[in-house]
């Protein structure tokens, strides 16, 4: 079996046997959305879908250092780092596997925005869900590739959101929020924007995959 | 085999491994020994590529440098650390086979379990390894250690936590792989009287 499917197998079935992680994210995003649903009164932001973003940025960051700090306080990093297989084979085994626990928590996220906040998106939610999924992407990429350097140190956890987060605010998370908000007010800018976003994530992919294979 | 020359590694300041100078050849079984700090355990670790050497002339396993050709050598390495990492979610089968599997090992599912029950541990090899003892890990790490036949095997000492009949399965085993032209390296705080001979560290140097 390839040695990226063997990671992402693994990954699923560590998480599936303990929920640690995608239980804890998906509490910790209800919160936040209830927070937002409590806190505002303004009903114009509500217009924009930068509140789904917010609980997907911070909850799914905090997911994906979950698992890299689990890695590495165990040393079962240092099991992956031991065997025969390529670093870059090793980023996007991880990147993968935790790209697909994201896309669990970004379903339930977007469930619970819609509960909360209703359907803005109207007949378009089955293109703002994809837009979600794709955006998990390049948040998976950049996550991992932060939290794998980060979470060794000491705080690693607080290193790796101070990275992640600029570093995806103002690209993955600026473009995929252009393609959603279009969406909901039904501008021209959705086809743009939705390029952007495949592009920061093809650029975070191969960047965090040759990134892992110089740093051996 | 194993050849290091003027093989140097530091931590910030310090500097733990001191310009070393080490051939081991195919079957020999080398003890090696020291105080704590010593520098044992990070001799093992920059061997197997864990961590990176600072600089060195020579450092080659069955001919393969360390720095050139790292899939190489961990392909060829087998590791026994002191405390053996492992996912406690997965069963001891399931740990192995993830081992196997990512070292491109073909029917990963029975060579697991054959290895399992050369180090005794067949009967376990569908719980949950985070149920494990310390005995028990320690079995599974050797079992790790040897399973993708490597020609060289480091052991930082492996009979931590082991029970007497643990103890000689591994010995068996370590006498097994010496025969079949293994090199083999024993962080020990004893030399056992099947090892072809010592070496001791102090202070990052042999002595």
């Amino acid at each position: 079996m390839n040695p990226i499917m063997v990671l992402i197998r693994k990954e699923l079935k560590v998480e599936f046997r303990s929920l640690q992680g995608i239980v804890a994210s998906a509490m910790l995003s209800f919160m936040i959305l209830m927070s937002f649903k409590f806190s505002m009164y303004d009903n114009s932001i509500l217009e924009g879908s930068g509140i789904l973003w917010s609980s997907i940025l911070l909850t799914g960051l905090g997911l994906i250092t979950h698992i890299s700090t689990r890695e590495s306080e165990r040393g079962t990093f240092e099991l992956l780092k031991l065997s025969s297989i390529s670093r870059y084979q090793l980023f996007l085994g991880r990147m993968t596997g935790s790209l697909f626990l994201l896309w669990i928590l970004s379903t339930i996220i977007m469930i619970l925005y819609i509960i909360l906040f209703e359907n803005q998106f109207g007949n378009d939610l089955f293109l703002a869900y994809f837009v979600v999924l794709v955006g998990c992407i390049g948040l998976s990429a950049v996550g991992t590739l932060a939290a794998s350097t980060a979470t060794p140190l000491h705080g690693g956890w607080m290193i790796t959101s101070l990275f992640a987060i600029p570093t995806l605010l103002f690209t993955v998370i600026e473009a995929a929020i252009r393609c959603t908000d279009s969406l909901i007010s039904g501008s021209s800018d959705f086809e743009l924007a939705f390029m952007l976003l495949v592009l920061y994530n093809t650029v975070f992919v191969f960047g965090g995959a040759w990134l892992s294979e110089i740093s051996d | 085999m194993i050849k290091l020359r003027a093989f140097s590694k530091s931590f910030g300041p310090r500097k733990v491994l001191r310009s070393l100078n080490l051939d081991i050849e195919s079957g020999e079984i080398v003890t090696l020994i020291g105080n704590n700090g010593s520098g044992k355990t990070t001799l093992l670790r920059t061997i197997n590529t864990l961590d990176s050497p600072d600089n060195y002339r020579t450092a080659e396993i069955n001919g393969f440098d360390l720095r050139s050709d790292p899939e190489e050598i961990r392909s060829r390495v087998g590791y026994l650390s002191h405390n053996p990492p492992f996912y406690p979610e997965l069963t001891g089968v399931e740990n192995l086979r993830l081992w196997l599997e990512l070292n491109s090992i073909g029917d990963a599912e029975s060579t697991a379990r054959n290895f399992l029950a050369q180090v005794g541990l067949i009967s376990f090899s569908d719980d949950l390894s985070g149920n494990y003892s310390r005995g028990m890990i320690q079995r599974l790490g050797f079992a790790m250690a040897i399973s993708h036949t490597p020609t060289v095997l480091l052991l930082d000492e492996p009979f931590t936590g082991l029970d007497a009949k643990g103890i000689e399965i591994l010995e068996e085993l370590l006498i097994k792989y010496s025969k079949d032209s293994c090199s083999i390296i024993l962080v020990s705080h004893q030399t056992p009287s099947y090892s072809t001979r010592t070496i001791k560290l102090e202070r990052g140097e042999i002595i």
